[in-house]
């Protein structure tokens, strides 16, 4: 518990993390560090495969029936 | 706790429904994929803004109001879709130990994918096949790929699932890997990871 990580290696330590194999310290530590520290918890990995599941996900919108649906529930007086 | 209750039809309740409804489509997505069904994607998305706005009072204004609506998303998803009965595969992963699973879906040939340049493979690959590889991922692996996609931190998808952040981690490890290696097998049935791996460089 007493090696805290540098901020400055926390994006690379977890591109790090996702590539290899699951690595339990590694894990261990950087959740530790993403829970204590406010400035990296935003910290993400955004790369070749998250930009992939999003561009599969990305045509689909909502059927316009759903949006009017839903204002009619919550906004009945509309 | 008691925030100013805004009176119906007043400008301010209408910015709320402004802003709620413009993460429809980010929403209904992800609903999609979660529940494999267009159908129940729409219950689960209207049960989401219903909910949301029974609940509007709670969301404090100033915060992300983007992971305030997914919260609610997914904590329908488990408390109601999960248990439906269109969803067999998922209640008999429940029972299954997350090591273990993760050993059966990757199994030996996870490694020959170590090595890969990713990019090449995930080139290749056409959106619904990426679709399919994800809707075969267990349950608790898709939600935090969804989750990851959609742009939350992982310290924002632990609050929004309530679990730690390094179950959060360690969930998305291996839904990742999952995933690389179902597509990287797509990719190799094609023929294409293979001939373009021939000439590595060393």
């Amino acid at each position: 518990m007493s090696h805290s990580l540098d901020c400055g290696d926390c994006l690379s330590k977890l591109a790090e993390f996702l590539e290899k194999d699951f690595d339990p310290a590694l894990a261990a530590e950087l959740s530790a560090h993403l829970e204590e520290c406010a400035g990296c918890s935003k910290t993400r990995v955004e790369d070749a495969l998250v930009r992939k599941v999003r561009d599969c996900n990305a045509h689909e919108s909502a059927p316009p029936a759903l949006r009017e649906r839903i204002i009619e529930r919550i906004d009945p007086g509309r | 706790m008691a925030r100013a209750s805004v009176g119906a039809g007043s400008g301010q309740a209408d910015a709320f429904e402004a802003d709620a409804l413009s993460f429809l489509d980010a929403l209904y997505r992800t609903a999609l994929r979660m529940t494999r069904s267009e159908a129940e994607a729409e219950d689960l998305v209207q049960e989401t803004y219903i909910r949301a706005f029974r609940f509007k009072d709670q969301f404090e204004p100033g915060t992300n109001l983007k992971a305030w609506l997914f919260r609610i998303l997914t904590n329908t998803f488990i408390n109601q879709f999960r248990r439906r009965k269109t969803q067999p595969q998922t209640t008999e992963l429940d029972d299954v130990d997350e090591s273990a699973l993760y050993r059966q879906m990757t199994g030996a040939s996870a490694a020959s994918t170590i090595g890969q340049p990713e990019t090449v493979v995930l080139d290749q690959v056409v959106d619904t096949e990426v679709t399919e590889a994800l809707e075969e991922l267990p349950e608790r692996f898709r939600t935090v790929v969804l989750l990851d996609s959609e742009g939350f931190s992982y310290k924002e998808m632990a609050e929004m699932l309530q679990i730690p952040i390094g179950t959060v981690m360690s969930r998305l490890h291996r839904g990742r890997k999952f995933l690389q290696k179902r597509l990287y097998d797509v990719a190799l049935d094609r023929g294409i990871a293979a001939a373009r791996s021939m000439p590595r460089p060393t």
